[in-house]
């Protein structure tokens, strides 16, 4: 759980500063959200607060401030209800939460800060949950042979 | 999932919601400001890890736009030397000149659209509220916010962002604001105004954050609008902002009648030497010339005399 602790820090600061840096037309992935969905996964009953924590930690670089805090809440509790109710370890599965959570977050998100349009959903709302999900994926697999 | 989590799920959640509240206030860019500043130094030294190669490559680049802009500054410290002997001449009123602070972009918002980010200069730094963020290329915010050694920048991908502008060929006004869709826009922009696809687009000043004569972009197309009252104009971006690790706080500063607004250089100093030397040759020549005595006046000496003033040498910082 330390380990964990420790690796959600570490995604945080590196959301704020470096990610920026591996954009692909000017799209990122949410590193935060993934470690969110993954807690939320596998240690249900502290998904809720690493969702809380990071989002927290996410406003602090917003313009919309507390946005953020309270989706990644609702997702680390949803997903923590949903986790003692399915079977975890199928990849498809992670696949579905990523791109759904993801959805959620970044459609919230573009609402209250730009006003949802379908150009900045398929500009960067769709693309940008795209890559979250198949770097999230890939998270995932490294996490779980870690033993994390 | 017990009782127990629901209940800190709806204690969290309200504290969320108290949280919007906040940010709904002005309070929010302060407090931001203040607990992210605790965590700058682990993003500063993530960034600094991250960066070092590509400011390497970006190092060599510069160093020959530096070459370039040097020998262009040349040119124009001739220019700008005859302009402040003009002005004096005309007793113009004291300009504003400004004062370039260097800063580093050492956080920003997540996403795709970075509407806010924190720079690594502070009040300790000279740095104040409601001052110009400006790149090579353009301008590229406004600070929102200071503390000591950190400033909050409210970046012109802010949905709340604007920026009074002037066509530079035409002097037709506008406001400029981001637009997720189509970029840079000019807005109030009159139908028959002149502005052609190619224009340069300036701040104009109005305002008072933006001094007039900054860069934005250039005209890449213009529309009618659905009132059929205004042109929409989109502007071509000259660079991806969201690439951009360092920003120049633009400072306004006083310079008085006669000073020179740049240190001085050897290369200003030969060129004023020459011009000296040039000007006294002048006033030789003329006081040489024969000039027919107007009648009824008695031959008086030639009134016209040349000097080159001594210029007030700013210290370089």
């Amino acid at each position: 759980m330390v380990g964990l602790c420790i690796l959600a820090g570490i995604f945080c600061i590196l959301q704020v500063s470096i990610l920026r840096g591996v954009a692909i037309a000017q799209v990122t992935p949410d590193i935060v959200l993934a470690i969110v969905v993954y807690t939320g996964l596998f240690h249900e009953k502290v998904g809720i607060w690493f969702g809380f924590a990071s989002g927290t930690f996410i406003d602090l670089y917003s313009s919309s401030f507390g946005y953020n805090a309270l989706i990644y809440t609702i997702i680390g509790y949803g997903i923590g209800v949903l986790s003692s109710k399915i079977y975890k370890e199928i990849p498809f599965l992670w696949i579905i939460l990523l791109f759904g959570c993801g959805l959620v977050h970044d459609v919230v998100i573009f609402a209250v800060e730009q006003g949802l349009s379908s150009y900045s959903l398929g500009r960067y709302i769709i693309p940008g949950v795209l890559y979250t999900t198949i770097v999230g994926v890939g998270m995932f697999y490294i996490l779980r042979r870690s033993r994390v | 999932m017990g009782k127990g989590v629901k209940l800190q799920f709806i204690v969290l959640v309200i504290i969320c919601l108290i949280l919007i509240g906040i940010g709904n206030t002005g309070v929010a860019p302060k407090f931001q400001l203040r607990v992210a500043s605790i965590f700058t130094p682990l993003s500063e030294w993530a960034s600094f890890l991250f960066n070092e190669f590509k400011i390497r490559h970006e190092n060599k680049v510069l160093r020959t736009k530096l070459a370039e802009l040097s020998l262009r500054n040349q040119m124009l410290t001739s220019l700008q030397y005859e302009n402040e002997e003009l002005r004096k001449l005309l007793e113009f009123k004291a300009r504003e000149s400004h004062k370039l602070i260097a800063a580093r972009v050492v956080g920003r918002e997540p996403g795709p659209i970075s509407g806010i980010c924190i720079v690594d200069k502070g009040l300790a730094d000279g740095v104040e509220e409601n001052l110009p963020v400006v790149t090579i290329n353009g301008i590229y915010g406004k600070v929102i916010e200071v503390m000591k050694e950190k400033a909050l920048v409210q970046t012109i991908f802010n949905f709340n962002f604007r920026v009074a502008a002037v066509d530079l060929r035409s002097g037709v006004q506008g406001i400029v604001r981001w637009d997720e869709e189509k970029g840079y826009v000019l807005e109030q922009v009159a139908v028959n105004s002149d502005v052609e696809v190619g224009d340069e687009i300036i701040t104009s000043g109005i305002g008072s954050v933006f001094p007039k004569g900054m860069r934005i972009e250039k005209v890449k197309e213009k529309n009618v609008d659905k009132t059929r009252l205004f042109y929409e104009v989109s502007l071509e971006p000259a660079c991806k902002f969201s690439e951009v690790e360092g920003v120049f706080i633009v400072k306004p500063e006083s310079i008085g009648v006669g000073e020179k607004l740049i240190p001085e250089t050897p290369a200003w100093r030969i060129y004023m030497e020459a011009r000296e030397e040039e000007t006294k040759e002048e006033v030789k020549k003329i006081k040489k010339t024969e000039l027919p005595s107007l009648p009824g006046r008695e031959e008086e000496e030639f009134p016209i005399e040349f000097q080159v003033p001594e210029p007030i040498i700013r210290a370089p910082e």
